[in-house]
């Protein structure tokens, strides 16, 4: 039986790698400002969550989604670790973002993502230990 | 000493043992202790905080955003849920079908370490001015280090004291 919850996990890395491209490529955007102003290391940790949220995808198609007629194991087996490296990552923009303007909306979207990239986290770690996330 | 000998030794520091351990009255004695001491950074950050410090000039030299440290605390959360999963792991891999030993305290024992850590380190990071990206790593790095530290000093507490309910990993 194929996990019920790969759409929740297709949904959250596609809304997480929304939000960075966004970040990214439009200068207009708070969190690019922020970013920009944040110092050397602030452009490298987006794309470093860019690439998690990238593996977050990859995993769901390949491993759910779709039948390829291949498994990617080792995104499998660290899944719960790849969301957790999600919910970091848009914990730590909001930080910025709340480091240099204050308050913003803005930083609940990234926050309530943060969450639900943590939820998916500890439901993952114990499906996988229970039996209960069987692919096959 | 050799670099693999470094490493080896490392991560037999962080590890701790699979065990009925938290079940422990010694433990449960120790994470009550530590929740109480929580809250006295809470209250001093609070009242440093607070419209009543300020107005009165007590907080002067000392001014926190009352958000940036609520998202330290999501931070330091989540760093602390990082190190809980590490272990919750580590359990649930010895033993998948057997359940977590008393599971609130489970938690309790990380996030004490955890928040109690990320609060002092947002403390110093605040009181530093550090930049952004520093003062990130240094909240999640001292939650992270703070929830293992808690974990490693309730296991060593409890070591040869023998599991209270038995089971995979307690000592006979």
């Amino acid at each position: 039986m194929r996990p019920r919850y790969w759409m929740t996990r297709i949904y959250m890395g596609l809304s997480a790698a929304l939000s960075m491209l966004i970040v990214w490529i439009e200068p207009q955007s708070l969190g690019h400002q922020m970013i920009e102003r944040s110092g050397p290391i602030g452009w490298p940790a987006v794309a470093v969550l860019g690439v998690v949220c990238v593996v977050a995808i990859v995993d769901v198609l390949i491993n759910d989604a779709f039948d390829v007629g291949r498994r990617w194991h080792c995104a499998r087996r660290w899944r719960h670790w790849v969301f957790m490296a999600l919910a970091m990552g848009l914990a730590c923009v909001s930080y910025v973002i709340v480091m240099g303007v204050g308050y913003t909306p803005l930083i609940l979207a990234f926050l309530l993502d943060a969450v639900a990239a943590t939820v998916i986290a500890v439901t993952d770690l114990f499906q996988q230990y229970r039996g209960e996330n069987e692919t096959e | 000493m050799k670099l693999s000998e470094l490493r080896r030794a490392m991560s037999a520091r962080l590890r701790t043992a699979t065990s009925d351990q938290l079940t422990a009255p010694y433990l449960r004695l120790v994470i009550w202790a530590g929740i109480g001491l929580l809250w006295l950074p809470i209250v001093l950050l609070l009242a440093a905080i607070s419209p009543a410090a300020r107005a009165a000039g007590l907080a002067e030299g000392f001014q926190v955003p009352a958000l940036l440290a609520g998202v330290s605390m999501i931070l330091s959360t989540l760093a602390g849920i990082t190190a809980l999963l590490i272990r919750v792991e580590r359990e649930l891999s010895a033993a998948p079908d057997r359940p977590l030993p008393r599971p609130f305290l489970f938690c309790a024992a990380h996030m004490t370490g955890s928040w109690l850590a990320g609060i002092l380190a947002f403390i110093v990071n605040q009181a530093q001015e550090m930049p952004p990206w520093w003062g990130l790593g240094i909240v999640i790095g001292a939650s992270f280090a703070g929830a293992k530290a808690v974990e490693m000093w309730a296991e060593k507490f409890t070591i040869g004291r023998g599991p209270v309910g038995g089971g995979a990993g307690g000592t006979p």
